[in-house]
């Protein structure tokens, strides 16, 4: 029997483009009025494999530069780092980003990702966006040697070639938290920098950051009100990971699972006691685990209240406090997400965010055409919480968010 | 009811030749046509997960797995008698035949009758 598959089909014409695929959510937003709306994109991300050369350029030790560069022969390459990427796409059948480049040959790597920027910026309706890595978000697994070196590259490039190119793009640069001096370092030396609006906690890691070591950091990102993010991501390497054999069990169980592990360390160590004006927000996890961890801590510290003796109140209730971003918003069952909206009380705490251009994406009308929120709830979790959050101004030509105390928002974040 | 108010010509057979697809706008709505197998298809252009432009995606057949008596399984294979277009936005997968969803028939594309007249091609 023949079981080979040729391979996909053609699209109409040969090459879908990144403008081609956003053309409906340019639609969208158009019907929705989107010029009049305010939104945040809280956490889109770039594919460093195309900036790859560039961003080595700012590694500091020659050594180590020409190191990536000779194993990589031109291509991203980081010793030990699996590629997925190919997975991601459904085994090729969304479109990669990959092939985007076409027509922007002519540009750098950094002008053609802020020319992508603007174009996702344009198509969605978004007014700011928060600019991310992707493979990079595996940081914490690459061990001293390399995350120090490439968490500084990073922030060095991004600080130099992507942000001063457009004001609209903004980030939260990755910490390497595998030394806890160097990470107070890079946020000594690039938190006054235009754009970078805090740090980022790349979520899958092992260590411990409630720890003596971590204080002067914790403390110094809460001295300069920056937002402390805890972007999630996955591995197929741990253990019980390992188990999984299917991208969309390891995608599934991974994103959530080290969301819960650093909120789980974060709360029951008091840590929001110990720094109560730092800003916290939970990145692509989606939200449904978040009611699932209220629910487990709070039912274990009424019986163990002991083991976490900073906590004055229950951990949801500081769990409330966090923000989390949108994205993946897992809606298959609508009663079931109004549920976790209230839970999580959506409409100050949480931020939209597309995650363009990864395979589960969502544009901004997912959250506009939510049938149980009313427009203000629309608008607050489409940009005025993440104004707050990131600190950004809303152009005064747009309609403005009522004041805080009158909606009953939380002045504290 | 087709969402096509009357019969209306969108191409001839050279622009679906080749794997081509016909994209046109009929009553302020996108739809495309494309032949396969021989045979031609018309969905509107609007995914109902989140909206994309659900036509503009690859073709796939189903994956289909195989068992043994036992329930092991012993293979996963293409099965070339399904074919689904993937929405090019989050991979959401429609048989080509009827426009239903494969993961969830909740969803399912909008239908548009295509039929050639000579090397003419109307949509109804
Ligand atoms: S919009 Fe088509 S798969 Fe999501």
């Amino acid at each position: 029997m023949d079981t080979r598959y040729e391979g996909p089909e053609p699209l109409i014409g040969t090459n879908l483009d990144h403008a081609d695929l956003l053309r409906h959510a340019g639609t969208q937003a158009q019907q929705r009025g989107f010029d009049d709306v305010f939104i945040v994109d809280a956490d889109f991300h770039h594919t460093e494999r195309r900036s790859w050369a560039e961003i080595l350029e700012y590694v500091e030790s020659d050594v180590l530069q020409h190191f990536l560069k000779a194993g990589g022969r031109g291509q991203m390459w980081i010793p030990g780092l699996p590629d997925g990427g190919v997975i991601q796409e459904v085994a090729g059948r969304i479109h990669p980003a990959q092939s985007w480049a076409d027509s922007r040959n002519e540009l750098t790597a950094s002008q053609r990702d802020v020319q992508l920027c603007r174009e996702a910026m344009d198509s969605m309706g978004s007014n700011f966006l928060s600019f991310f890595p992707g493979w990079l978000l595996d940081l914490g697994t690459f061990g001293y040697d390399l995350e120090v070196p490439l968490a500084r590259a990073w922030a060095r490039w991004a600080t130099e070639r992507v942000l001063p190119a457009d004001p609209r793009i903004v980030t939260l640069l990755p910490l390497p938290l595998g030394s806890p001096d160097e990470a107070l370092k890079l946020v000594e030396e690039f938190a006054d920098k235009p754009g970078v609006q805090g740090f980022m906690v790349t979520s899958l890691r092992y260590d411990p950051l409630y720890t003596k070591p971590y204080a002067k950091l914790w403390r110094a990102i809460e001295e300069r009100g920056k937002l402390l993010g805890f972007h999630a991501s996955f591995t197929t390497q741990d253990r019980p990971v390992r188990q999984l054999n299917k991208f969309i069990s390891v995608h599934s169980v991974g994103f959530p699972l080290f969301q819960i592990i650093q909120t789980t360390n974060w709360v029951i160590n008091g840590m929001p006691e110990r720094y109560p004006n730092l800003k916290i927000l939970m990145i692509e996890g989606g939200l449904a685990w978040v009611p699932f961890l209220m629910q487990r801590l709070d039912h274990e510290y009424l019986m163990r209240q002991s083991e976490a003796p900073l906590l004055k109140r229950l951990p949801s209730e500081y769990m409330r406090e966090f923000f989390y971003t949108t994205q993946p918003l897992e809606a298959a069952n609508l009663d079931y997400l109004e549920m976790t909206f209230d839970m999580i009380n959506a409409k100050t705490q949480v931020l939209y965010a597309s995650d363009w251009p990864h395979w589960d994406w969502d544009p901004p009308s997912r959250i506009w055409d939510l049938p149980f929120l009313d427009e203000a709830e629309k608008r607050n979790i489409l940009g005025y919480n993440a104004s707050r959050v990131f600190n950004l101004p809303i152009p005064d030509t747009m309609t403005q968010p009522p004041a805080p105390d009158s909606v009953g928002l939380s002045t504290k974040g | 009811m087709s969402i096509v108010s009357q019969r209306t010509r969108v191409g001839v057979r050279a622009e679906v030749a080749d794997n081509k697809r016909i994209m046109a706008h009929v009553d302020g709505r996108e739809i495309v046509v494309f032949e396969h197998r021989g045979r031609l298809y018309g969905f509107e252009n609007l995914c109902p997960h989140m909206g994309g432009p659900v036509c503009e995606g690859k073709l796939a057949p189903r994956v289909e797995a195989v068992l043994d008596s036992d329930g092991a399984v012993i293979e996963e294979r293409f099965d070339k008698n399904e074919w689904r277009i993937v929405c090019p936005w989050h991979g959401v997968e429609f048989k080509i035949e009827d426009g239903v969803c494969a993961a969830d028939p909740k969803y399912r594309l909008r239908r548009i009758e295509a039929n050639y007249d000579g090397d003419d091609i109307y949509v109804s």
